[in-house]
């Protein structure tokens, strides 16, 4: 009875989404201590799972700042003819694909944020960083859709997986990386940056893409799939410029949500024909730009669409949703769209809104 | 006697106050002392570390009488029993999870499927977010065997046992049986016929019972006789028991395995000279010769291993690329496979082998 009422305190703490003190994580930690010492394994297995939300929760408001900092940074670096920036907020930690576990729509669009992480160096950086926590994780694209000419032979069939697109990863992570994760010497220095050089892809298509890593700081790596992109990138970390991608003044900025776990946000004037592409008549909404939330309470999915029609139409009708779909315009004019959490709807969900913003996935 | 001792071992290591205060105290120490230091991403990273060992020990005690549970049950269930298998993995009933989303866990969709689909799902969803510590399953009468994998259950009986981790509260009853709470629980499913090309598949309504004899205690039956044996051997006693501890097959089995299951093939379900598969087994089914099949799967490292005893030669057939195969002892046939690598199809043939397929 003491214990669980002394567990209500901290159990409204993480329900009213604050953070935990450092009194309140000390005596949970204690009263775990208490439950081990005494082999009361109900008791210990509840508050261990109470007090490792309440740390993470702790953890998550100390770097908030932070990663906000960090992210008005990526947006001065990138190049101006960015259309799409994702941005894992919240920390994660990486692991193996655990086939046991159900993912959360989170955790499945965290995947998309650290696909360039996965496919640069044969997998092998990957492999190196698994187990350790990544504080913010930012995709940025561009061109979607335009393959390079070289990239595959005339008359060959469309590789299944990721399309074509221009793109870095920015991986801050909460310690230091170093380079001795790559076991080799940098291929060559781009702009004064010592860049690690391989070859692979993200789609079914062998060795069609060339990645670029190299470490911005310790903890801070940069992986593109653009030698353009990547050189555009690091001459804006050395030489801030006063114009940027996705400019503050972009309307979209207005309906987004900067605090949820993951966001991401795109400008279609560069490539309006992508959103389009996905309706399965073709039927042109006359989108300008989205911005998409995962991760809200209860798994709950938000995107917010600056268009002329209901875009969401498709997405509420499709029985991949199971129901969880539902759209709604909002005074302002602007499209949502909410998914809530159901765990069979996060999978079509992350899919289909990753791929509103550029990156679809043929299957 | 030498499993005996492995799984009270196992127990006792499992719910040693002590052992576990010698592996959680230091962790606990460096949590304490990442949080006065303000070092929050440690923190975070150890009280992972540290749920994932104090989970580690809550399921060990919560399974900390299995051995227990399982000679009761053996001792309660029909001395014509071919086959049984045990879920030790400690898992909470979430109803929003459906089958396919259980996709990578097998073991659990073999647990519940059945339970799952009753009813529309009601009774299940009356059991939302209760623990259930063991389940244990058996069958009898196996009728042909579906060579496709997953493989549809066929309409043989069985009986499962849910033991909970505390009393379950659950709807009015429909009935009583022999004095315990009974509901009937009702699905519309594949006939279980052998798989056949281009042929439509027919469904029928299956029937089952759940009982509720102990206030932690649920069992599924979709046979009356089958129920009504097993209460009464539970009210009055049994001193025979299903699969004596004399079969060759339980030297073979792993009772530690959070999975592990064992089937003595009754005479009906093993090919008759001259049929097809007497002379050399086409796995899942059996050859003339085949006394039994053990299964004991990892879960937590994802390595399945199943154990064929028989004379005669394996056909590789479907196995290969799915599983290795050893002949390191006399009549006994080694298939063992790693799930993470392979997905869960070597555990539906596993299941298959064992007679169970899916419910749905």
């Amino acid at each position: 009875m003491r214990r669980s009422l002394i567990l209500l305190p901290i159990m409204a703490f993480l329900m009213m989404a604050q953070s935990p003190s450092k009194t309140d994580l000390l005596k949970l930690t204690d009263e775990l201590d208490a439950a081990v010492q005494a082999g009361d394994w109900r008791q210990a297995a509840q508050l261990s799972r109470v007090l490792k939300e309440a740390v993470q929760s702790a953890r998550n408001e100390s770097m908030a700042r932070e990663g906000q900092d960090l992210v008005d940074s990526v947006l001065s670096w990138l190049p101006e003819d960015t259309e799409t920036l994702v941005v894992a907020a919240e920390p994660f930690t990486l692991s193996e694909n655990d086939q046991r576990k159900v993912p959360t729509a989170l955790a499945m669009a965290q995947g998309y944020a650290v696909g360039l992480l996965g496919a640069a160096e044969k997998e092998n950086l990957f492999k190196a960083v698994l187990g350790r926590t990544v504080r913010l994780a930012a995709l940025s694209a561009r061109r979607f859709g335009e393959e390079a000419p070289s990239q595959r032979p005339p008359d060959s069939p469309v590789p299944l997986g990721m399309i074509p697109y221009q793109g870095c990863g920015l991986y801050a992570f909460t310690q230091p990386v170093g380079e001795s994760v790559l076991t080799r010497p940098p291929e060559e220095t781009i702009m004064g940056q010592r860049t690690w050089v391989s070859k692979g892809s993200q789609n079914d298509a062998a060795e069609t893409e060339t990645y670029f890593v190299s470490f911005l700081k310790p903890e801070l790596v940069l992986v593109c799939n653009n030698r353009d992109f990547f050189s555009e990138v690091i001459s804006r970390v050395v030489a801030p410029s006063q114009r940027r991608a996705l400019p503050a003044s972009l309307q979209e900025w207005k309906q987004l949500d900067r605090t949820a776990p993951l966001w991401g946000i795109t400008h279609y004037s560069h490539n309006g024909a992508i959103f389009a592409s996905l309706s399965p008549n073709g039927k042109d909404a006359g989108a300008i730009g989205l911005t998409v939330e995962f991760g809200l309470t209860s798994g709950a999915i938000r995107a917010r669409m600056i268009s002329k029609a209901d875009p969401w139409k498709q997405f509420v009708d499709d029985p991949q949703f199971k129901g969880a779909a539902h759209s709604r315009q909002s005074p302002d004019g602007v499209w949502e769209l909410s998914v809530d959490g159901k765990p069979e709807a996060a999978l079509i969900s992350v899919f289909s809104l990753m791929a509103a913003l550029g990156f679809i996935v043929l299957v | 006697m030498g499993r005996t001792l492995c799984l009270t071992t196992l127990a006792l290591l499992l719910s040693d106050p002590l052992r576990s205060q010698t592996e959680l105290t230091p962790l606990i120490r460096e949590l304490r002392a990442a949080v006065q230091d303000d070092s929050l991403a440690s923190a975070s990273e150890i009280a992972n570390r540290l749920d994932e060992a104090v989970q580690r020990q809550y399921s060990g005690w919560l399974i900390h009488d299995s051995r227990e549970r399982i000679r009761d049950v053996l001792q309660w269930l029909p001395r014509d029993v071919e086959s049984f298998w045990v879920n030790q993995e400690p898992f909470k009933i979430e109803p929003e999870q459906s089958v396919q989303l259980l996709y990578g866990r097998p073991a659990l969709v073999y647990s519940v499927d059945r339970l799952m689909s009753l009813n529309g799902g009601a009774f299940y969803k009356s059991l939302a977010n209760r623990t259930v510590r063991l389940v244990m399953a058996a069958t009898k009468n196996i009728g042909p065997e579906d060579r496709a994998v997953p493989g549809v259950i066929g309409a043989q009986d069985v009986a499962y046992f849910y033991f909970f981790d505390g009393p379950v509260h659950l709807p009015p009853a429909d009935e009583r049986i022999q004095g315990h709470s009974a509901w009937k629980g009702t699905a519309v499913i594949d006939s279980g016929a052998p798989f056949e090309p281009g042929v439509k598949r027919e469904q029928r309504e299956d029937e089952n019972w759940i009982i509720l004899p102990r206030p932690d205690l649920l069992i599924v039956a979709n046979r009356h006789e089958m129920l009504n044996r097993i209460l009464e051997q539970m009210s009055a006693g049994s001193k025979t028991r299903a699969l004596p501890d004399d079969l060759p097959e339980w030297t073979q089995v792993n009772q530690s395995a959070p999975f592990w299951g064992l089937r003595h093939y009754s005479a009906q379900s093993k090919p008759k000279p001259g049929e097809q598969g007497y002379d050399a087994a086409e796995l899942p089914r059996p050859d003339g010769s085949a006394q039994g099949i053990t299964v004991q799967f990892d879960t937590a490292n994802q390595k399945l291993e199943v154990r064929y005893l028989s004379t005669a030669p394996v056909a590789e057939g479907q196995l290969v690329g799915q599983f290795k195969i050893q002949h390191s002892e006399p009549q006994v046939w080694k298939l063992v496979s790693d799930i993470q690598d392979r997905g869960p199809w070597p555990v539906h043939f596993a299941m298959s082998m064992l007679g169970f397929g899916e419910y749905r």
